[in-house]
């Protein structure tokens, strides 16, 4: 059984993804017309990949964060500590690269990237696509396209769906090793 | 807290209190996480005022906050003799002290009960009981009242609903500086 924050992620986060395959499977011609629209469904397309990934992202740190603090006895201490694991997030307001995501995530006491790239050696090359598709994430958002960091500026489906299936792939990952690491402090699995 | 729907009966924008150790916080729920809890319980963001502060943010299972009704009296009426004592001490210069630069977006400063039923100052209208005018800009210096800016504060001080013999009360023990 997957956590909540994952089945969110597979159905309602995914759907909402499917709706921008489907806006640019409906545009039609062969022109620059549709060259230029694409584009920009591309684009629109990679920054809510990357919002809904950072959803996902918090949704399971403060689900980890209710199962952390099980183990702890006393109210205010639990409250206390819970506190201290989601305040000042960087994923409450930052892009969820992996930067991001491994100062929150090693809150929980595990060096969370070792930990992901320990689960499967295709985290090493994922965790490279997150930044990546961060980086685009940025350069769409401020308009500020250098070709010198991102590679190219016009930006193709298939390297979007490629980040999202890296995203898919993470997400899986993610939900496995916090429950195993869960599972170790508290003797139980937490889903 | 939870109705026979799943949904949970907390609204964005309800007022709740939290159990903090002793004693109960009150705050104000800005954001429904979902049912992200141990066994599906509902967690909510819920924001505790520390005013003259940024707000405190929380998350919190359902179970651990209890609904404040929408009439409820949130905090006794603050006297005069309140007010005086906390300008006087340290509460004025501090006021003051968050408009050195004057501008175009002027503080507004209100007085208001803290957490614990203490007197505060606030920057928020909402939270506010008395005061509400534009805090005089570029008024003190090492902790003292800029003598040319002594009129537009005692005004200021009136404006928490002090009459003139108290202001100029507050004004003297605070102490002004050429």
């Amino acid at each position: 059984m997957p956590s909540v924050s994952l089945h969110a992620w597979r159905t309602t986060r995914l759907e909402a993804l499917e709706e921008l395959e489907a806006a640019h499977r409906s545009i039609g011609g062969t022109g620059r017309g549709r060259r230029y629209a694409t584009q920009q469904i591309n684009q629109a397309y990679a920054v809510l990949l990357s919002s809904q990934f950072q959803g996902f992202c918090r949704d399971l740190h403060t689900e980890c964060a209710g199962h952390f603090v099980q183990s702890v006895a006393g109210g205010l201490l639990r409250t206390a500590l819970r506190n201290v694991l989601v305040d000042n997030r960087k994923l409450d307001k930052g892009n969820p690269n992996p930067g991001n995501i491994g100062a929150d995530y090693n809150r929980f006491g595990l060096s969370f990237w070792d930990a992901v790239r320990n689960l499967s050696r295709r985290n090493e090359s994922r965790h490279d696509r997150l930044q990546e598709l961060n980086d685009w994430r940025n350069a769409i958002a401020h308009q500020d396209f250098d070709p010198a960091a991102l590679g190219a500026t016009a930006l193709r489906l298939q390297r979007v769906r490629d980040w999202r299936n890296t995203c898919d792939g993470l997400a899986s990952c993610f939900d496995e090793v916090l429950r195993s690491h869960l599972q170790k402090i508290n003797g139980v699995s937490p889903w | 807290m939870t109705t026979a729907h799943g949904q949970s009966a907390f609204q964005v924008g309800d007022r709740v209190s939290v159990l903090m150790g002793p004693k109960k916080l009150w705050g104000v729920v800005v954001e429904d996480r979902g049912p992200l809890g141990v066994n599906g319980r509902r967690v909510f963001r819920v924001e505790i005022p520390i005013d003259p502060f940024e707000p405190m943010t929380m998350e919190l299972p359902e179970d651990e906050m209890e609904a404040i009704a929408p009439d409820a009296e949130m905090a006794a009426p603050i006297e005069s003799d309140e007010i005086t004592d906390y300008l006087t001490n340290g509460g004025l210069i501090s006021i003051l002290r968050s408009n050195l630069s004057g501008g175009k977006y002027q503080p507004r400063a209100w007085l208001c009960r803290d957490q614990l039923g203490n007197i505060t100052h606030t920057f928020v209208p909402e939270r506010g009981m008395v005061g509400g005018q534009l805090v005089p800009s570029l008024a003190m210096r090492d902790r003292k009242i800029l003598r040319p800016k002594r009129e537009a504060v005692l005004s200021f001080v009136e404006s928490f609903g002090l009459n003139s013999k108290e202001a100029e009360r507050v004004v003297s023990e605070v102490g002004t500086t050429p």
